[in-house]
Parts: C-alpha cells; sequence; structure tokens
C-alpha cells in the first residue's frame, strides 16, 4: 500500500525499448543509477517502468547500445499535477466557487417575517436591522435569541417573537397577542377580559370606568385623548379612513395607564367512574421496506405483530436538488400496540383524577403572569355514574389592552 | 589481497557467508519470488530465462513469465515461475 502510493506520488514512465543489446541497455542504466521496475521482456521489445527523475538519464545508454526508447504511458501525481497546472483557470474557478459557496452559507441572505396580522412586515425588518439583524452579515455576528427578545419588548403587540435559522434563511415568527374586536377604538384602552377593576391608574387619556366597577371583555376603560389627536380643522373623515389603521397609532397620543382587576377563570372536567379506555401498551415493533411508486414491498414484518395496533410510517427519500426525486423510497413502519383497558375508580380517585384536568385547563386560560389570588375546587353532583370537577380561579391582573381596530 | 583476507577473518569471526564475501546472495521464496543480491550484471534476459553474471560465475535461472520486478544496482527482484537454478562455468573465484 506505501509502495503503491509512493509510486503514484513519485510518478512512473512506461517506456518501451527496442534494440539488439537490451540487456547492455538496462546494464548501462543501472551503472548510471537508473532503478527499473516491472521489467518484461516481449517480442516487440523490452517494457519497463522507471521514475521520471530517472528517464533522462537513459538517454545515454540508450545512445551507447543503439536502442530506441518509447514512452507507452505516464503515470503518477507529476502528471496530474502537470496537467491541472495547465488548467489553471479551471482550478481557480472551482476554487472561488468553493470559496463563494462556504462563504455565502456563513451569511444571512434571505429573512421573512411571518404570523404577523396587524404588525407591518416592514417595521419588523427595519427594527431587526436596528438590531444587527439584516442581509449580507455574517451569521456570527447576530445573537439571535438577544435579537428575538429585543425585538418582543419593542414590540407591545407581539406576544411571542422566534427567530427560526434554516440555513441562510432567517425567518422572523410573530405571534400577535390576541386582543377583543372592537372597532373605532384605535388609542383607547379596552378589557381584554371581563373583570371587577380594583386599581385604575391613568397616564393618558380619560377614564371611562371606575374603580369597584365590572366591565365587561371588549369595553373601553382609558379613551384616548381626543384633542391632540385631531386637531381641529383637520379632521379626517371616518370613511377616507379606509386602509387598515395601526393598532397602536403612533403620530397621535393614544391612551395609556393600567386596569388593574379581579378576573375569574373556570374549568369543568368530568371522570366517568367505570371506563374502557384504548391505550398504548408500550409493545413495539418496527419494519421496513421498499416502495417503488405505489407498490410496497415489507422485507421485514410485513403484518403487524399485533391484533390492534397504531402504525407510522415514515418514508425516506433521496432527492437531488429540489425536484428529483429518487424513484425508489425506503419505507420503515413502526406499529405500537393499543389495548383496552378497563378502568374502575373509587369516587375519590375519579374526582382527583377530574381535578387535575380542571386545572390544567383553567391555567391554560389564565394569561401568563397574572397573580392568582384563589383557586376553588367544587365537585357538581352528577346522577350518571361520573366525577364533575369545576375548578374556579381568581386573578390579579392588568386588563387594558388596545384593541385590534 | 583484500577479499582472501576478509574472507578468513570471516572464518576465524564465524562470519556468516553472505556477510564476510562478496558473493552473490539467492533467497527463493517458493516458486514466485527470486531475491538475487550481489550480482554483478545482467547478460541475457528473456520470459523463460536469466542469465547473470556474479563472482562466483554465471548464474542461469530457467521458468516462466520471468518478470524483473526491481533493478537495483546490487539486487534483482525477480518475480515469475522459477523451474531451475544452474551455474554455469566460472570456477575462476575459486
Amino acid at each position: 500500500m506505501i509502495g503503491k502510493l509512493r509510486e503514484f506520488w513519485n510518478g512512473r514512465i512506461l517506456i518501451i525499448a527496442r534494440g539488439g543489446q537490451l540487456a547492455r541497455f538496462v546494464n548501462e542504466g543501472i551503472r548510471d543509477g537508473v532503478v527499473f521496475y516491472k521489467t518484461q521482456k516481449s517480442e516487440r521489445g523490452l517494457r519497463a517502468q522507471v521514475q521520471i527523475k530517472d528517464f533522462a538519464k537513459l538517454r545515454r545508454a540508450a545512445r551507447k547500445t543503439h536502442t530506441r526508447v518509447h514512452i507507452l504511458s505516464k503515470y503518477g501525481w507529476p502528471f496530474i499535477a502537470a496537467r491541472w497546472w495547465r488548467r489553471k483557470s479551471l482550478l481557480t474557478g472551482i476554487l472561488v466557487i468553493g470559496i463563494a459557496l462556504v462563504s455565502l452559507s456563513q451569511m444571512i441572505l434571505s429573512i421573512s417575517v411571518t404570523g404577523n396580522t396587524t404588525i407591518s412586515s416592514q417595521e419588523v425588518f427595519d427594527s431587526a436591522e436596528k438590531l444587527g439583524l439584516k442581509t449580507w452579515i455574517w451569521q456570527s455576528e447576530v445573537d439571535l435569541p438577544q435579537v428575538s427578545k429585543a425585538l418582543l419588548e419593542e414590540f407591545p403587540d407581539a406576544a411571542w417573537i422566534g427567530i427560526d435559522q434554516q440555513g441562510t434563511h432567517i425567518e422572523i415568527k410573530v405571534v400577535q397577542k390576541i386582543r377583543p374586536q372592537v372597532t373605532g377604538e384605535a388609542g383607547n384602552l379596552v378589557a381584554s377580559k371581563a373583570g371587577l377593576i380594583q386599581e385604575l391608574i391613568v397616564i393618558q387619556g380619560t377614564p371611562l370606568v371606575h374603580e369597584g366597577q365590572l366591565v365587561k371583555e371588549g369595553q373601553v376603560l382609558i379613551q384616548a385623548p381626543y384633542y391632540v389627536q385631531q386637531p381641529p380643522g383637520a379632521i379626517p373623515k371616518p370613511d377616507a379612513n379606509a386602509k387598515p389603521k395601526e393598532t397602536v397609532p403612533k403620530a397621535a397620543p393614544a391612551a395609556k395607564g393600567f386596569a388593574r382587576a379581579r378576573v375569574w377563570y373556570s374549568a369543568e372536567a368530568a371522570v366517568p367512574l367505570v371506563e374502557d379506555r384504548v391505550e398504548e401498551s408500550g409493545q413495539t415493533a418496527k419494519g421496513w421496506g421498499i416502495k417503488f411508486g405505489s407498490r410496497v414491498i415489507m422485507v421485514t414484518t410485513p403484518e403487524s405483530p399485533f391484533p390492534f395496533a397504531d402504525q407510522e410510517v415514515k418514508n425516506h427519500t433521496w432527492t437531488l436538488g429540489r425536484n428529483w426525486h429518487f424513484p425508489v423510497e425506503i419505507v420503515s413502519i413502526n406499529y405500537q400496540e393499543l389495548r383496552t383497558v378497563h378502568i374502575e375508580r373509587t369516587q375519590d380517585e375519579a374526582r382527583l383524577v377530574a381535578e387535575e384536568l380542571a386545572g390544567a385547563e383553567v391555567h391554560k386560560k389564565v394569561s401568563p403572569g397574572a397573580n392568582i389570588l384563589e383557586e376553588k375546587v367544587r365537585s357538581i353532583p352528577q346522577s350518571n355514574g361520573e366525577e364533575r370537577i369545576r375548578v374556579e380561579v381568581e386573578t390579579y391582573e392588568d386588563l387594558a389592552v388596545y384593541p385590534n381596530s | 589481497m583484500f577479499d582472501k583476507l576478509s574472507k578468513n577473518v570471516g572464518e576465524v569471526l564465524d562470519f556468516p557467508p553472505d556477510v564476510a564475501g562478496n558473493g552473490p546472495k539467492i533467497t527463493i521464496i517458493g516458486r514466485q519470488e527470486i531475491l538475487v543480491e550481489n550480482y554483478l550484471e545482467i547478460i541475457e534476459f528473456t520470459e523463460e530465462e536469466i542469465h547473470l553474471n556474479t563472482t562466483e560465475g554465471e548464474i542461469c535461472l530457467a521458468g516462466k513469465e520471468f518478470i524483473l520486478k526491481t533493478i537495483l544496482a546490487t539486487e534483482l527482484r525477480i518475480g515469475g515461475y522459477l523451474t531451475s537454478l544452474t551455474y554455469l562455468g566460472g570456477s575462476e573465484a575459486r
């Protein structure tokens, strides 16, 4: 192996020598320091391999013994290198393309914004650019989690902003806050939920409710200062304002303030005392096969080994580029055994399960970050053999939000 | 003179003959590979026969499909199928 490699590295020339004194030719060559490899005599002459540097030394021996030496073929790295050297421009081209590919793949080439409804994509792009996230910069230069955090602070209407990187593409995923649909209330603060106002702090605008008042969802809490928003003589007609309004008007001052209120949430869950349920037994089996067109030939486990099973089918395709798919696919099927479980619960057990379910459901509704004041669990008597539990949660939170107009 | 001296010294000191003398050392591995060291020159070679000149006289290797794998100044590596090895004449070294 090493010998072969050295042979390749040094380069060999396969020669054929013709003449009457071939043995003497070899002897003379050896005297001049030539090393012959794989020397063989045939009716056409003497074939041998010599190293490149030895080839020139053969000339004296050939002249002395009247031997004609021809090159049959050349083998080895020096010849390949010479060939490539002649194609320098091609080589540089390949190198340039390689460098360009590598460096371009290290950059951010495109940015998209998805999931935004009222926030304009351009605004997100602009803010992102200010935070250092733009196209044609190195990926390592941006701290994406930092940017998403900063973006979230900049857009009060976004509940969550995530930045997803797929190669050179950056996707800014925006999840907007769901606000009560109240038309024509832009700039006003409205109640996001029904609740009992406990504390009302007005920074700007006119309060329309008072502490201790029960408000409905969507009810205006604080009205935007009108006289500033619409100076005399420049009152726009409501019909002319057809284009979608921004959630938070930037030009005109919006109402500002807090409305902390007590809010009640509740959820119910019922759990039967006797139940037949289908669930996974934990037994699994795997099989794989070959798919050609619409035909599937299973190689292992052709049939589900379980009487009842869920099956998860995965196709593994080879794709070339975007559009070409290898016609043969590998299919792997994961069988998961299902079994029917008969459950009998005592009243207490059923209650516990129902309480857990209802609790989980109610906590999904509670706005994140709300102060939970009280949690009540109530059992609702039922006659149909199930336990119904109602969980009530009372929170203290800020209700004032800008509505979607 | 020096040859004779080194040979005698070698005999006294129990040197193996390949170290002491300058005659050829022939290693035959099976029938496929022959290594000849300390030869003087190639007299003639074809696919069936190889004649080598050494200090001990002429060596004749007969066989089939001979190929000289490597030819160095003092070492010859032969591949092929060996049928016989003969020394011809050349007793002047004795």
